[in-house]
């Protein structure tokens, strides 16, 4: 599992010693990444945080062996995430 | 009419309580109508209290449920036609790791691998119940 999300390493550093994560977390502020592959948010509440041009759609994105991408759940609103229900059962369906 | 403000700022922060509470655990509700209902009595109220006198209580209020309700109101996302989608190949991309390591596309060669695009900080507490990237 990567993670990308807009904090910087230190905030990512103090966020995984907090909660323990193992995961591949990748530091992208300057929304490199997020441009690469066409997930910034477009919307007016595209809030810009100081130092960040902008913010994510929160994606989750399944990807295969060949580094095609077989599974996409997007939020529709900022405050909703990929359910775990959904995200074990695309596992299931897509990897099984 | 400062019990209006009183009443407007009580409901307003027990409502941003508890929505925030629900933010941190990543349990947001199915939808935010209860609590933008909330929000907006809390803003009459608020706008009542101010209206009738001069305290300030009432503007807290007000200013609260305000933000909150815009919060909510407009917090839809939207990507452009360049977004990734299923079928495509992901790009290939360098980047840093949270311990400075450089992590480059090539290193997922041969791999399946979940993906996750999130915001801030907040977004770290990711539920248990699918691994929490402890996997």
């Amino acid at each position: 599992m990567i993670t990308v999300s807009t904090d910087t390493a230190a905030e990512i550093r103090l966020g995984r010693g907090m909660h323990g994560l193992q995961a591949t977390m990748l530091a992208d502020p300057k929304l490199k990444l997020i441009n690469l592959f066409g997930l910034k948010n477009k919307n007016l509440n595209n809030f810009r945080l100081p130092g960040r041009p902008g913010l994510p759609v929160l994606t989750s994105l399944l990807v295969n062996e060949s580094g095609i991408v077989v599974w996409k759940d997007q939020a529709s609103d900022y405050d909703r995430r990929s359910e775990p229900g959904i995200i074990k059962a695309a596992l299931t369906k897509c990897f099984s | 009419m400062e019990y209006m403000g009183i009443a407007a700022l009580v409901v307003a922060l027990i409502t941003v309580i508890i929505w925030f509470r629900k933010a941190w655990k990543v349990d947001p509700p199915d939808t935010p109508r209860v609590f933008q209902g909330f929000w907006f009595l809390s803003l009459l109220l608020g706008l009542t209290s101010l209206n009738a006198s001069t305290g300030s209580i009432g503007a807290w209020a007000v200013d609260i449920s305000a933000l909150l309700l815009m919060l909510t109101f407009t917090g839809s996302q939207k990507v452009g036609s360049e977004g990734i989608d299923v079928g495509d190949t992901i790009p290939s991309f360098t980047a840093f790791s949270d311990d400075k390591k450089l992590f480059t596309s090539s290193d997922l060669a041969g791999s399946r691998v979940l993906i996750k695009f999130f915001r801030v900080h907040c977004d770290l507490i990711v539920s248990p119940s699918y691994g929490d990237g402890k996997s």
